[in-house]
């Protein structure tokens, strides 16, 4: 370490801003326990130890809520791996190295756009009325469909539209190691007789298989932290049983239920089961591969 | 040293001692001399630059306001982050609160602070509201102090209400239903004919409503039972023979819903009735698209057409005329909103950021508001710019016939004043220009003509006593009304069946806690009593 | 004979394959296209055209009327400027934080380099809340001031492993080495070799930290009560997806229904055209960094 003092200069400023935002702010932690008041402050508020707990699984709505949070990302992951590991798989057996790259910018690009622009451009385009699918719908002699509306239809709209969102990019890791097939194999494949697809069916596909593992078991660790912003802009009082999730009860009821102590509690146990989640998965993709992120 | 410090500690006091009096005034203008400041945090769509009554207010009493505008969603938002975290403004004000934030941040927790005292000695005009008959009663908590500054307007009986378009009525041939099994046959034959002349047979949209307030459930009053879910103090409750009952799990509500989900299942409602935003709603209204639309005002879906033009004549006399309380059975009836005037009590109140200084001036600023020149000004525009005054309490607008759009830009109705702060109007009169008399409220004339028999008891606005009862009676509310409101919406759309469900229903109600509920508003009426 | 039947059956396997996947690579193509490109049209129509259907290939009834109101909305411009500040600003902080942080961790001579990782790994198992974070910016004087969006997680971990994985991969050992036998110091190696070698990260970083600074709002509702320091995104939510403007409560005069209806009409033509113009800085950025993607993101999750 010696020489090395220099490289711990280089740690310092993140270690102090971490330190101050994120470290300190952990005291707070004991809000769950206690019945905030903002008067009298975290420490002053009186201790009133697994209440707020209770009051959640007593009520009528956790289970509601696990039960959406879990539908929304098993679903999202159903729907969006495969989709990423083909677009891939497609891409890189793919002859017309231009045309490969336009799509590979197009396709990318939806990442970027913002959840609230997202969301608009949702509400915009299934707009009963006015919006563009349903003037498709009709055109083609269908009947309008109220798309908000139906309680069927909300969780389908969640996730096929982050599905297009998010395709291009996730095919990114695949498509990167792909890059690291030996062209030896495909050459004797050819040799051998095989055509492109079984090509890419015997080859690319097993390759792929250790990503796709460490990835999808990766992504398991995270299955009940479906982030809030993009349920709570497509939330209405309509589709409330489907789309209210863990995050964006834990929203309304601290922010505009004002009940701070309660929200804290939810929170924190949101927290804690992702952390033994990630922890547990972790640990597996450590045993399978050297991929651990630690 | 001692010297030294016994000196610096006399500056010190000296110094916030003189910073803590500012030089105000107890009567008259300017409120000041000398520059001070309060902050307003309040719900309003535009910006403080914008509002044209600001300078001029400011230039009257001296104060500059530190405005904390946002529009209304984002408020309520901001609000509870500033309350929770202790952040918020010298006076909160506006839409974003509500009886219950009164209770628990007024009454126990003084973050609110109690105001009739200020009235008293700097309030002049503010007493003159709280004289009114019933107003200093309502607004007085349990603790029998006053927390916010009154609100009063004069307002119709009744709001919402469907109307029938009567053009469509004439060119079939049909007559004004008068039950709902008439209003089904004039729905159908407005679904498949040509009602509204343009050639196309399909455009139709037999039955609509506005998406604000759209409160369906009103109309459950056609089978005798008021069930009222919005502009109610105890949604979906009533009062039947003076005892407060419960309506949303009787069997005239039930019959409702079979009801508009048979109309539904016929095509005769807008399958966006539920889900569409203002925009659309009016989109459509424009094209002659709807029957029967439920609005505040005839002309609401329409342009809006000045009141001497023939379209203004065509539309609101000859098309859209209010729907009669229909007979479903043989004592309909339907939802009074108001008495003919609203007291809103939950208006503007003063945060203890204010030492008693900063409350006497927030209190005379609030007084100079509600002086008649003044508040007349906030709606109407500034004197000599849009009206003049001839008398007393008699005002005129001006001739802006011939202004410019950004001049008519500039003074509309939004950019005057923020119009979420209470005002007091002092019943005056305002003359449209060139005419003698103001215009009569030919809307409310026909409203009270057709619905006046039937509007229900009105009963008085309560507090609840204990914190145990508000917060418990928000949390039953917040279950049973979405509640009920998702599945009114369900069964109506025909996305569940009522009649499977109602017992399922009725038997949800009670788990979410109605009867408790029933109780908890029965206490806060009977001791109002 | 048998060589040129299989070749001939490869071949015809082939091309069926390779048409299949032109066919869905193309429809893949469209679909993501499509609606980017309907936005785009629509904001140059008529909005009245737009509602009806009638836009689908190309715009109907050219207007620049929804960009014209676009930019005389003072709230939406503003947003748009403040944002660019806040972008530049966390961008660079971001920055300067992370890709020395992240050398260091990349070094294996580096003793502290476990607990260093792991103590920003733990921050993704535990954080105080929303309340507490906001005591602690208060108490640190950010309230209403942009730095609040900036300073706490300044350092992003997951870009961080990214940025460490790729100055492993890519600044050999053994040039650190030769280096120090020189005599040269860790932090004159850091700003003479280092920094020019990482030209693709600084990039890839600048895309990842910088979107999610353009694209966020939630710091900037909690932590900023002037509407003055707004950031766009905060603005958007209140046009496109924020449908209610008025209380339910609220007065329904004549004069405020007519005003709600004008105001809803306003923000009906600007939809599109909004839509288009806050997604321009990112659109303009983005090409020049999409050729290094592939790479980055390779070094930064697979290893060799």
């Amino acid at each position: 370490m010696r020489g090395n003092w220099d490289l711990l200069l280089f740690c310092v400023p993140g270690m102090v801003f971490t330190i101050i935002y994120h470290y300190i702010p952990i005291y707070g932690v004991q809000i769950a326990f206690r019945n905030y008041k903002m008067k009298k402050g975290i420490w002053g508020s009186e201790w009133v130890g697994l209440k707020n707990f209770a009051k959640f699984f007593n009520s009528a709505d956790w289970w509601v809520l696990v039960r959406n949070t879990l539908i929304l990302s098993l679903y999202s992951l159903a729907a969006g791996f495969p989709v990423a590991v083909i677009l891939a798989l497609m891409l890189n057996s793919f002859r017309h190295k231009r045309y490969r790259k336009v799509i590979q910018a197009v396709t990318y690009a939806p990442n970027f756009i913002s959840t609230i622009v997202m969301c608009g451009m949702l509400i915009l385009f299934l707009s009963p009325r006015v919006g563009v699918v349903n003037n498709v719908i009709r055109a083609l002699g269908g009947e309008t469909i109220n798309f908000m509306a139906e309680i069927s239809m909300w969780r389908h709209i969640y996730v096929w539209s982050g599905v297009w969102q998010g395709m291009g990019w996730s095919s990114v890791i695949y498509f990167a190691a792909l890059a690291g097939v030996s062209p030896e194999y495909h050459e004797a494949a050819i040799v051998d007789g095989a055509t492109k697809f079984q090509r890419v069916l015997h080859i690319d596909l097993p390759f792929l298989a250790p990503t796709m593992t460490m990835l999808l078991i990766m992504n398991m660790g995270s299955v009940l932290s479906v982030g809030f912003e993009k349920a709570y802009a497509l939330q209405n009082d309509l589709n409330l049983p489907v789309s209210d999730i863990i995050a964006t009860y834990t929203y309304r009821r601290g922010i505009i239920d004002r009940d701070i102590s309660y929200s804290s509690a939810v929170g924190l146990m949101n927290s804690i089961v992702n952390s033994i989640l990630l922890v547990t998965v972790n640990y597996i993709t450590g045993k399978l591969s050297d991929n651990a992120l630690f | 040293m001692k010297k030294l410090a016994l000196v610096l500690a006399a500056l010190l006091l000296f110094s916030s001692v003189s910073a803590l009096a500012a030089d105000w005034n107890e009567t008259g203008l300017p409120i000041v001399n000398e520059p001070y400041s309060f902050s307003i945090f309040l719900d309003d769509s535009g910006l403080p630059e914008d509002k044209i009554m600001f300078p001029i207010i400011e230039e009257a009493t001296g104060i500059t306001i530190d405005w904390r505008m946002a529009p209304y969603q984002v408020q309520t938002e901001k609000l509870g982050i500033e309350l929770s975290s202790g952040d918020y403004a010298d006076v909160i004000a506006g839409w974003t609160l509500g009886d219950k934030d009164l209770i628990e941040l007024g009454m126990n927790e003084q973050t609110f602070l109690p105001l009739e005292d200020l009235f008293e000695k700097y309030g002049p005009n503010i007493m003159e509201v709280l004289e009114k008959p019933g107003v200093r009663a309502s607004m007085t908590l349990p603790d029998g102090h006053i927390y916010s500054v009154p609100y009063v307007v004069a307002e119709p009986e009744v709001f919402y209400i469907p109307y029938i378009n009567a053009q469509w009525l004439d060119r079939l041939g049909l007559e004004l239903p008068t039950t709902p099994e008439e209003l089904k046959e004039v729905l159908i034959a407005f679904r498949d004919q040509d009602a509204n002349g343009n050639g196309d047979p399909a455009d139709e949209i037999p039955f609509s409503g506005d998406p604000n307030n759209l409160d369906i459930s009103k109309l459950s009053g056609w089978w005798g039972v008021d069930a009222a879910g919005a502009k109610n103090q105890f949604p979906y409750f009533a009062l039947v023979d003076g005892k407060l009952t419960f309506n949303a799990n009787t069997e005239g509500y039930k019959q409702f819903i079979e009801y508009f989900a048979d109309l539904y299942k016929e095509g005769l409602i807008d399958p966006e009735i539920f889900t569409q935003d203002v925009a659309t709603w009016s989109a459509k209204g424009k094209q002659d698209l709807y029957g029967v639309d439920i609005s505040y005002g005839p002309s609401d879906a329409y342009d809006d057409f000045p009141e001497d033009t023939e379209e203004y004549v065509t539309y609101v006399k000859n098309a859209m005329h209010p729907l009669p309380v229909l007979k479903g059975v043989e004592n309909p009836v339907y939802h009074r909103t108001t008495p003919g005037v609203t007291l809103f009590r939950t208006q503007a109140v003063i945060t203890d950021k204010c030492d008693e200084e900063k409350q006497a001036i927030i209190t005379r600023w609030f007084n100079y508001l509600y002086e008649a020149d003044v508040s007349q000004q906030t709606s109407t525009g500034p004197l000599g710019i849009c009206m003049i005054k001839l008398d007393e309490g008699l005002y005129q607008e001006t001739d802006q016939s011939d202004w410019s759009e950004e001049q008519k830009e500039k003074y509309s109705w939004g950019n005057r004043f923020a119009n979420s702060l209470p005002r007091y109007y002092h019943d005056n009169k305002v003359l449209p220009f060139g005419k003698d008399e103001p215009d009569p409220d030919l809307q409310n004339e026909m409203k009270m003509e057709l619905y006046g028999p039937y509007l229900n008891e009105f009963f008085p606005q309560v507090w609840s006593t204990s914190e145990d009862d508000t917060s418990r009676a928000a949390e039953i509310r917040a279950d049973l009304e979405s509640y009920i409101k998702n599945k009114t919406a369900q069964w109506i759309a025909g996305q569940a069946d009522v009649d499977a469900e109602w017992d399922a229903y009725c038997e949800q109600l009670n788990a979410y806690g109605l009867e408790e509920l029933t109780e908890i508003n029965r206490r806060a009426l009977g001791e109002a009593e | 004979m048998e060589l040129s039947h299989k070749k001939l059956r490869r071949a015809r396997g082939d091309v069926i394959y390779d048409t299949i996947i032109f066919i869905i690579l193309t429809f893949l193509f469209l679909i993501v296209a499509y609606p980017l490109y309907f936005v785009i049209i629509s904001s140059i129509s008529d909005p009245i055209e737009v509602s009806a259907g009638k836009v689908v290939l190309t715009p109907v009834g050219f207007t620049l009327d929804g960009y014209k109101e676009v930019f005389k909305t003072r709230t939406v411009v503003r947003g748009f400027v403040n944002s660019l500040i806040i972008t530049i600003l966390g961008t660079s902080i971001n920055l300067l934080v992370t890709i020395p942080t992240s050398y260091a961790l990349s070094r294996p001579d580096f003793t502290l380099k476990r607990p260093i990782t792991l103590f920003y790994i733990l921050t993704m198992f535990v954080s105080g809340g929303m309340m507490p974070t906001y005591i602690i910016v208060r108490s640190t004087g950010l309230l209403n001031t942009w730095w609040a969006l900036v300073l706490p997680g300044c350092l992003g971990v997951y870009n961080m492993i990214v940025a460490r994985t790729f100055f492993k991969t890519n600044i050999p050992l053994e040039l650190m080495e030769a280096a120090k036998l020189d005599g040269c110091g860790n932090t004159k190696f850091f700003i003479y070799v280092v920094l020019p070698l990482s030209g693709a990260i600084t990039a890839i970083l600048c895309l990842y930290y910088g979107v999610g600074h353009w694209n966020s709002y939630f710091s900037a509702l909690i932590y900023i009560q002037k509407r003055e320091l707004w950031p766009l995104q905060l603005e958007l939510r209140n046009i496109l997806v924020m449908n209610t403007s008025v209380a339910t409560k609220q007065v329904m005069t004549e004069a405020e229904l007519l005003e709600k209806r004008r105001l809803d009409a306003l923000k009906e033509m600007m939809k599109y055209s909004l839509i288009i113009i806050s997604s321009i800085p990112v659109l303009v950025i983005y090409p020049f960094v999409q050729k290094h993607f592939v790479k980055g993101v390779m070094i930064g999750s697979v290893k060799g």
